[in-house]
């Protein structure tokens, strides 16, 4: 495992990260064009831990089949350049697959929201501090991550997300026009409108 | 440095226990600014216990939920932050703050999220099993 300086992320990985997320933001359209296959996961932990499935073990053999020997860290929430911060500088790490149990020990990092990407870029996850990820990648990488978890990306995970933020609408006044966007940036116009139906969403818009 | 003047440092347990909880549940009717203006030699240690047995599970089973304001939930954080380690929140959250708490755990205060209510981070109090849930909200 290795820590990246500021610099060492500009020049080393955000090349990588750019490939998948055009933005670090979590709530608004993040994916780069061209980037093949996009997916809502919920809930997703910042540990990657407590899913009813072996998401980050997957993640590494899938990767490893596409020639990956590990992948960046980059914690989104990096604070501003005139902040104080004594505790830690740390915000991005390179974490070779052999080490990949050090994941769980970067600590204050997993309490904050924060990009797991391929150093070739051909996939990213993106969790934020609401539950929510973001999962993109190649057509191949996907077809490979259904094959080590089937059913991992079925839609039904977004009925859940959109219930809960339907509690979150009503019983705390929480903004949701921000959902309709963010789906139709994942899954297209057409199945977005069809999940916002089916979830009894749209009137709360 | 952040927390030189604490709210909840030193103050007398039963005080703060009828501030916090009266204020949040509506019971002593001690209000903040109340409690803020008490002072004792006594240091309260149990705001997370506290804080945990006030609270109940939300639509997500680790979420947790109780009712309150922004004021209460800074209350609690401050409350159960060590003393001199309250720092600005590392993602320029304004009004934001982390701090070590129980075990020297990171908690983290933000006056708002995208959900909405206050809310009091514990995700590595939540890893380490010490609490049923990674955050709890501040239902207005």
């Amino acid at each position: 495992v290795y820590v990246l300086s500021e610099e060492e992320f500009q020049s080393e990985a955000a090349p990588a990260l750019h490939r998948v997320f055009a933005r670090e933001d979590p709530w608004h359209k993040p994916f780069a064009d061209g980037v093949e296959v996009r997916r809502l996961l919920y809930l997703v932990h910042a540990d990657l831990e407590d899913l009813d499935y072996p998401l980050l073990d997957a993640l590494v053999s899938v990767a490893t089949g596409l020639g990956d020997a590990g992948f960046y860290v980059s914690i989104i929430e990096r604070p501003l350049p005139e902040s104080e911060w004594s505790w830690r500088q740390d915000w991005h790490w390179y974490l070779p697959f052999a080490e990949v149990e050090a994941y769980g020990t970067l600590g204050g990092a997993l309490s904050q929201e924060r990009t797991l990407y391929s150093p070739s870029g051909r996939w990213g996850l993106m969790i934020s501090h609401e539950d929510h990820a973001l999962l993109g990648g190649e057509a191949v990488f996907f077809a490979a991550m259904r094959e080590a978890i089937p059913g991992f990306d079925n839609i039904g995970q977004v009925q859940l997300f959109l219930s809960d933020w339907r509690y979150y609408k009503t019983e705390y006044g929480a903004d949701v026009s921000w959902i309709p966007d963010l789906l139709s940036h994942v899954y297209g116009a057409e199945l977005a409108e069809k999940m916002l139906e089916d979830a009894a969403f749209k009137y709360l818009l | 440095v952040l927390d030189e003047q604490p709210l909840y440092y030193g103050l007398d347990r039963a005080v703060v226990s009828g501030g916090l909880t009266g204020g949040v549940f509506g019971g002593a009717g001690y209000g903040v600014s109340t409690v803020q203006a008490v002072q004792s030699t006594a240091r309260v240690s149990n705001a997370f216990d506290d804080l945990l047995a006030a609270t109940k599970t939300s639509s997500s089973k680790t979420v947790g939920e109780i009712p309150g304001t922004v004021e209460d939930a800074e209350a609690y954080f401050r409350h159960m932050a060590k003393p001199g380690t309250i720092q600005p929140h590392r993602g320029g959250i304004e009004g934001g703050y982390e701090a070590l708490g129980p075990d020297n755990l990171i908690i983290g205060f933000r006056p708002s999220s995208t959900s909405g209510p206050p809310t009091i981070d514990l995700d590595q109090l939540y890893r380490a099993g010490m609490s049923p849930w990674k955050k709890i909200k501040f239902k207005p």
